[in-house]
């Protein structure tokens, strides 16, 4: 098991160079001179050629980039062209905020999603499940990101309930929180409904096993047997489903951010990727896929923890 | 049939080895190597039927699959006709493809349910120019003749077929380049039993109208008595014993050959010999004992055999076997 | 194993030796029956035959400026309202339709070109080309789609073309696994072997056996993959790198529609809604028609 967890950790780190390389060759290979971008169309040649030296554009490919793994290495991300500043330190100011949105994304999607797909079970073909799953169909393909603007329209400029720009100060807690909400609604409603349909299929079939059955010939009260027997072990598909769910919810936080004009990993990646700005571009991209494979190996792993029939080839 | 030794050989496979390399524990970072077929040597002269049996899982498919190049080999020789197998170029490869063909043994799984019977026949037909595209129909209509269905069904899709008739099917595209040489793996062993019996009944047929070669794979000893001229019983990946058929039915001299033939009953239960039960593990493929392969289950093992691998040793003429004790009489029962 | 129970009944029903190749879309199948599938067609048919017909349905010209129109709620003569120059909204996301639809389905395809072409390879020859495809899909997958898709962009330029190779780049290592995927099983079926014992080359053994077999369930499968395609195209219009001005898009709309929230909220409104239905269409339509696959050609993607 201790092995195990090892080499998914090195494949993680593997996964995170591969990613790192090919958006570092992409960006060269392809089409777009970041030199022009920084500089805008109308610079004289010689400031081009001597910007493109000074910031190492004119080696050969392979030399950027052992220049610029070495540096990865030791945690020096680089320069950002446009802010000169630290991409770092400019991610070290954003990260924390897109994290912040998509574990409350996904609590969003758990706490609204797993209690109805329960009740859909349980209710099965009743005016609720029928409801639901209608509800449910509709707000899975929902795009997020015009739930966000239903949202700051309705909550933000119509009832003016909550802040309809940023994301607040690290040091007031409340204006963080009074902040999320809105935009972790709107991420979080599209994977409540994903949560609500896996919850109750899973459930459903829980409750036809021979042990639900034999539970409730025992005179177990029905909401015992849901709730402590067949709950439990629907949790487990569940479970891995909210892996994959992380990945998509970090993509989607990119349209969340700039609905909200939130400051975040999303808005960073957008503005770099507009802008040009290569170094940026390449640490923002390296530290999401970082993200959405550490999410599908904890997943991996914990469904090993919760399922004793899974075993780790 | 022939039996003459004097008779050149069509097939000539000395010590064929196909290992499977198969990957193991986390993340399939340990690889293990499963000697799936490992040593094997036969003659198969002109005309004549080898059985090959042995239980399920000691490599007769990948034997046979091997012969035929499906399979790269990862050791030893093929020689079909005078030509060798292989190291044979892809285009000397595409001739002896004409020659050799195999007959599977799942008749739902051997043909594409997508293509009529005309389009599987024809396919590889047309691919190998062997008749003209206006003749083709009429190829088809012959060679389902030859295997007893009638002209009509060639434009049906598998499904509309019976377990015997689509195996009718695939023993009509095995023949639809002329072979002399099919490899039969365990082509009657789904069918009922009496539709086994008109399926052998066809193969025997054909043997004789076409000179056709057969190694015919199974594991049923009943109807490999039947067929073959000559039976090779496999263990673990080997050939253990090799002889004419009435000999080995009426004096098997491996021990494990003799375990498996107490297991046949016969028509007169007072003749029954005592069935030899073997206990003791049966080795995984991807670790095999040391010294002889069977030593593991044999009754009469004795220190030298998880030592020394015996040779393949001719007893008699045409007769041989693999066991230290194949001269000693202490087989003979 | 956890299979939700609906669709482990038809995995026991259909375990009789015919099977897997049997079971192609057959149009036998019940969905046609049940209402949200006929719903579903009536709205996409609708949906396409208004972005086809644009030009003689849509009220007025998309680019038609109104000074003295500007940002005007709904009325009669403008039935979703006017944006900040004065166009009619109604026609903008009329007009809209066509770039959504093309690019949503061109850019499925063009994943569905490469995805299948690599896919099947990889499946089919193994080897060391399975083992590069197969980790590239790996690494690629780690990436989200979104910013893959808008890399590509940036490195394409925006535009009608470019948008649909970019996004349909992104989309390509899903569909590489969805294709790879079924042909593992066909590969080791015996008529496959037979097929080489016959001497046919590999490529005779792809366009003959294998494409015909995969390809048909995969289309049923894009169906699912199109409305991402929209929806990814829309994003990126909507972060203002796909689609440009004037040209109209559903994402460049809500766009603009989000600059002018609070005094025009019907131009986000009308596009987000229509995005929506779009969406939610196909999603009902890509889960019935898969629903009716066979389970072990449905490919083994996780539950996404
Ligand atoms: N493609 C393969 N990859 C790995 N192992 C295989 C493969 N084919 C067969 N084997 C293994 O090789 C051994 C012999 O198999 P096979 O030739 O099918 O036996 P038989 O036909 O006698 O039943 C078995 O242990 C089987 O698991
Ligand atoms: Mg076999």
């Amino acid at each position: 098991m201790t092995k195990y967890i090892l080499l998914r950790v090195v494949y993680l780190f593997l996964t995170a160079f591969a990613v790192l390389t090919i958006v570092f060759f992409a960006l060269r290979v392809l089409p777009g001179d970041p030199v022009y971008a920084v500089l805008g169309g109308e610079a004289p040649p010689e400031i081009v050629e001597q910007t493109r030296h000074e910031l190492g554009f004119d080696r050969p490919l392979y030399e950027q980039f052992a220049i610029y793994l070495s540096s990865f290495i030791q945690g020096d991300l680089g320069v950002s062209l446009q802010s000169k500043r630290p991409v770092a330190e400019m991610i070290a100011m954003m990260l924390p905020h897109t994290v912040l949105l998509a574990l409350a994304a996904i609590a969003t999607g758990l706490i609204i999603g797993v209690p109805l797909g329960v009740m859909a079970a349980v209710k099965r073909n009743g005016w609720f499940d029928s409801l639901s799953r209608i509800i449910g169909v509709s707000f899975i393909a929902t795009p997020p990101f015009f739930v966000a603007i239903i949202l700051l329209l309705v909550f933000g400029f119509w009832i003016g309930a909550f802040p309809i720009v940023g994301a607040g100060e690290w040091n007031q807690p409340w204006d963080i929180l009074h902040a999320l909400i809105l935009p972790a609604l709107a991420l979080g409603i599209p994977k409540a409904a994903h949560m609500m349909r896996f919850t109750r299929s899973y459930m459903l079939e829980v409750l036809n096993e021979d042990y639900i059955r034999t539970a409730r010939a025992k005179g177990l009260r029905e909401r015992v047997v849901v709730f402590t027997h067949a709950l439990k072990n629907a949790l487990i598909p569940v479970v891995t489903i909210l892996g994959n769910q992380l990945g998509q919810v970090i993509g989607g936080a990119v349209l969340i951010e700039t609905v909200f004009t939130r400051p975040g990993m999303g808005r960073l990646v957008v503005e770099a990727i507009s802008g040009r700005d290569f170094p940026v571009v390449q640490g923002t991209i390296v530290v999401f896929s970082f993200f959405v494979a550490t999410s599908n190996m904890l997943v991996d792993l914990a469904y090993g923890l919760i399922d004793p029939r899974v075993r780790y080839r | 049939m022939n039996l003459d030794k004097q008779v050149p050989a069509l097939l000539r496979v000395e010590n064929l080895q196909k290992y499977f390399q198969v990957r193991k524990g986390w993340l399939g970072r340990k690889i293990q190597t499963l000697k799936a077929v490992d040593g094997l040597t036969f003659d198969l002269r002109r005309g004549e039927t080898l059985g090959l049996v042995g239980e399920s899982g000691c490599g007769k498919t990948t034997a046979g699959k091997t012969i035929l190049r499906l399979y790269e080999p990862d050791g030893g020789r093929v020689v079909f006709d005078g030509h060798d197998v292989v190291g044979a170029s892809e285009k000397q490869m595409l001739a002896l493809r004409r020659q050799m063909q195999i007959v599977f043994q799942d008749p739902y799984d051997s043909l594409n349910p997508r293509k009529t019977v005309e389009q599987a026949l024809g396919e590889p037909m047309a691919y190998h120019r062997i008749v003209e595209r206006r003749r083709a129909r009429e190829r088809v209509a012959e060679l389902l003749s030859l295997v007893g269905l009638p002209v009509a069904c060639m434009n049906r899709y598998p499904h509309e077929f019976s377990g015997g008739q689509r195996q009718r099917i695939v023993i009509a595209r095995a023949l639809c380049l002329g072979p002399q040489f099919i490899v039969c793996d365990e082509a009657v062993s789904s069918l009922d039993v009496s539709i086994q019996a008109q399926i052998i009944n066809l193969l025997q047929d054909l043997q004789t109208q076409l000179a056709l070669t057969f190694l015919f794979i199974s594991h049923d000893l009943r109807i490999v008595k039947h067929i073959s001229d000559r039976v090779a019983i496999m263990y673990l990946g080997k050939i253990v014993e090799l002889g004419r058929t009435e000999e080995i039915y009426a004096h098997p001299l491996h021990p494990y050959t003799q375990a498996l033939l107490s297991a046949i009953p016969v028509a007169d239960p007072s003749n029954q010999p005592e069935r030899i039960i073997l206990s003791g593990d049966v080795p995984t493929p991807t670790r095999l004992p040391k010294g002889c392969r069977f030593h593991t289950r044999c009754w009469l093992k004795e220190e030298i055999c998880a030592r020394v691998e015996p040779g393949f040793d001719a007893v008699s003429d045409d007769h041989y076997v693999m066991c230290h004790f194949s001269r000693s009489g202490k087989v003979t029962r | 194993m956890l299979l939700p129970k609906r669709f482990r009944k038809r995995v026991t029903a259909r375990i009789s030796p015919i099977s897997i190749d049997e079971c192609i879309p057959t149009r036998s199948e019940s969905i046609w029956q049940r209402p949200d599938v006929r719903i579903a067609v009536i709205v996409l048919v609708v949906i396409t035959l208004l972005a086809i017909f644009a030009p003689l349905v849509a009220p007025y010209d998309p680019d038609l400026q109104n000074f003295r129109n500007r940002n005007k709620p709904p009325t009669l003569d403008h039935l979703c309202g006017t944006d900040y120059y004065g166009r009619d909204v109604l026609s903008r996301v009329i007009y809209g339709a066509r770039v959504s639809l093309a690019i949503g389905f061109l850019a499925t395809a063009f994943a569905m070109l490469i995805g299948v072409t690599l896919g099947v390879s990889a499946g089919f020859l193994g080897g060391r080309l399975e083992l590069v495809v197969m980790r590239f899909v790996d690494v690629m997958m780690a990436i989200p789609m979104i910013i893959t898709g808008l890399l590509m962009v940036a490195a394409l330029g925006s535009g009608f073309q470019t948008l649909i190779v970019a996004i349909g780049i992104s989309m390509t290592p899903r569909l590489i696994r969805l294709a790879r995927a079924p042909v593992l099983v066909i590969k080791q079926r015996e008529y496959i072997q037979a097929a080489r014992a016959l001497g046919l080359p590999n490529r005779i053994i792809i366009f003959s056996h294998i494409i015909p077999q995969v390809v048909p369930p995969l289309i049923v499968i894009a169906t699912l993959q199109v409305c991402h395609a929209i929806v990814i195209e829309a994003s990126i219009s909507f972060l203002g790198l796909g689609i440009q001005p004037p040209m109209s898009s559903w994402g460049g709309l809500l766009k603009e529609g989000l600059r002018n929230l609070p005094s025009a909220p019907w131009i986000s409104l009308t596009a987000g809604v229509v995005l929506t239905i779009t969406v939610i269409v196909l999603n009902i339509l890509g889960d019935a028609l898969r629903d009716s696959l066979d389970p072990r050609l449905r490919g083994r993607i996780r539950a996404q």
